[in-house]
């Protein structure tokens, strides 16, 4: 996929930016505080809807607003067979997005419009950080390759919260035990169908990752990814996820009536990384760590590549700054030509020297400005 | 001190905006136009709210909408009387009515289940359903849980299942040709009559 065109108006500090880009690595520098993260962000709420940094709309919405009417983010999208237009628009309180000028009834229905991964700073703690980051990981991933993940997701999310509730709040209830099993006949159901697509995608990207990490990490070490499933019986059996799910909230069913909470299922996963068999999270020093997040990024840009035939945009977001110069060298060598790549940077000279740029932008207080 | 709005006015908007969907500022505009109209406008309005609850009821025996008594369905002997096709709200009913692929008799719940917002199976008429099915059990030999097909009206129908199953009788789930997700009140007839026509057993 390829965004040939960006328009921004009234996002944080971007007051108007309206560029072209093409194809391949596009630079975008300038110094702290100018805007480059900002530009991404909202590029990336046309891929998954919300922002990579909040939760919190209002934070997205300029300080100073005199004359403020809306915010709007616009983007004219090649694809594989065509082209899209997205349009997301917002201020305080409503948010609507169009494709192609007709508007969208859901915002999960923008999901798998415009692929990208992307790839920020805090994503290098992936893997000494908590599982719900890496869960996040995977979700962003699946809801992009996977409309029925999607769906999954949110029915699940939303029986999770319904079971939670009647655990907390209703225990002394009689028919407390027949309305759980309704709950937990959905959380199965949905459940069963997450656990099963994450065992698929981490077996997948295990694999890919595997091919890459020694060029990384310059030794040669293999790297494995594996799944740790909630409940765990799913790791030997995934296409026997949903009876394995249904099995454990039955037998836990007691004990979570007495915690007031749902203790197995796919909000309980995780996944490692094993360093020539080791736990990277224990065992690996910082830099095996970053170079277990890179090989994983880009094992996911292929995995989504082969998912749907058309390569996802990579949004990379101030890494020269966070790697030491092999890993960064080993990023840029990884790049594809064919991949339209964003990249941000503090300098010109980390990049546009080391790799071929076909856009060279100057972000400056919020104004973007090309240079090539 | 803050300035506030009348007393009349305030009362009307503080009303206005205990409605699902009116915000205080949704509200604050109806209250202004009432009081822009004429005020015979406002008086009509009042006298429909006022006659809401006179003149509506609930059926004593399905929960269905009725001016007294027995709703139009139960009272009518040429219906069905051998299915009951179980509803979230009189609306649904109301769908399923319009689309005419339904011949037998309803049972309204009222709600569906939903800790989050704290409604629990005693909220619902479902003591009324039981007792129903429980007291006519040669007659009634089917019951169609034709709840949404979303997360909440899922778990109400797998929930009414399990409490109907040990009677013996045919259950079956509404829901072939419904997108899941979607709500009866909103579906299209032919929707309705395909969803009908392509239900399972439970
Ligand atoms: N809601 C907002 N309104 C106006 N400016 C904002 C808003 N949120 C952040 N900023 C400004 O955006 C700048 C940070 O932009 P960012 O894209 O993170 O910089 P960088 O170029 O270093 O990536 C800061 O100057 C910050 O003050
Ligand atoms: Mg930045
Ligand atoms: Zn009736």
């Amino acid at each position: 996929m390829i965004v040939r065109e960006l328009q921004i108006i009234n996002f944080r500090n971007l007051r108007s930016v309206r560029s072209e880009f093409g194809p391949g690595i596009n630079l975008i520098y300038g110094a702290n505080a100018q805007g480059k993260t900002n530009l991404l962000e909202a590029l990336s709420l046309l891929v998954t809807a919300r922002s990579f940094r909040t939760s919190a709309e209002r934070e997205l919405i300029p300080w100073v607003r005199d004359g403020y009417e809306a915010t709007l983010i616009r983007a004219r999208v090649e694809r594989l067979g065509g082209e899209d237009r997205l349009l997301m628009t917002f201020n305080q309180g409503e948010k609507h997005v169009f494709v192609n000028g007709t508007p969208l009834a859901r915002l999960g229905d923008l999901l798998g419009r415009l692929n990208a991964v992307i790839f920020t700073p805090p994503d290098l703690g992936l893997v000494s950080g908590g599982p719900a980051g890496r869960r996040r990981f995977l979700d962003i991933g699946l809801s992009q390759t996977s409309r029925p993940y999607l769906v999954h997701l949110q029915h699940y999310d939303l029986a999770l919260r319904q079971a939670n509730a009647l655990l907390k709040q209703h225990q002394r209830r009689p028919s407390l035990r027949d309305e759980l099993a309704a709950w937990h006949d959905k959380l199965a159901a949905h459940g069963g169908a997450l656990l099963q697509a994450r065992a698929a995608m981490i077996s997948e990207l295990s694999a890919l990752a595997g091919q890459t990490y020694a060029a990384i990490a310059g030794v040669e070490e293999p790297l494995r990814l594996e799944y740790l499933p909630s409940p765990s019986a799913v790791q030997a059996q995934p296409d026997a996820a949903e009876a394995a799910l249904r099995e454990a909230l039955e037998r836990c069913a007691d004990d979570d009536m007495r915690r007031g909470a749902i203790s197995s299922g796919p909000h309980r996963d995780d996944f490692r990384f094993l360093v020539a068999g080791r736990d990277a999270r224990d065992f690996g020093s910082q830099g095996q760590q970053r170079s277990c997040v890179l090989a994983l990024k880009l094992a996911e840009m292929r995995r989504m590549t082969s998912r749907t035939g058309d390569p996802p945009l990579l949004l990379l977001d101030d890494l020269m700054s966070e790697l030491d110069e092999s890993r960064q060298r080993a990023l840029l060598a990884s790049l594809d030509p064919c991949v339209q790549t964003f990249i941000t940077a503090t300098e010109r000279s980390l990049v546009a020297p080391l790799v071929e740029c076909r856009g060279i932008y100057l972000m400056d207080d919020g104004q973007l400005t090309r240079e090539l | 001190m803050k300035t506030g709005y009348p007393q009349a006015l305030e009362r009307l908007i503080r009303e206005l905006s205990r409605l699902p969907t009116i915000g205080r500022r949704s509200a604050q505009r109806l209250a202004f136009h009432l009081l822009k109209s004429p005020p015979s406008d406002a008086r009509q309005l009042a006298d429909a709210i006022a006659a809401l609850h006179s003149g509506v009821r609930f059926c004593s025996q399905c929960f269905y909408l009725t001016e007294s008594g027995l709703c139009a369905v139960c009272s009518d002997p040429s219906r069905d009387q051998r299915v009951i096709c179980v509803v979230e709200e009189p609306q649904d009913a109301a769908a399923l009515e319009k689309s005419g692929s339904y011949s037998g008799l309803y049972h309204v719940l009222l709600g569906r289940l939903s800790p989050l917002q704290g409604v629990t199976p005693e909220d619902l008429r479902i003591k009324e359903l039981m007792a129903r099915l429980e007291t006519q059990p040669r007659i009634v030999n089917e019951v169609i849980l034709a709840t949404n097909p979303n997360v909440d009206g899922d778990a109400t129908a797998l929930y009414l299942h399990r409490l109907i199953e040990p009677l013996g009788l045919r259950v079956t789930r509404l829901g072939l040709g419904l997108s899941t997700g979607s709500s009866l009140d909103s579906s299209d007839e032919l929707t309705l009559q395909r969803a009908f026509e392509g239900r399972r057993s439970l």
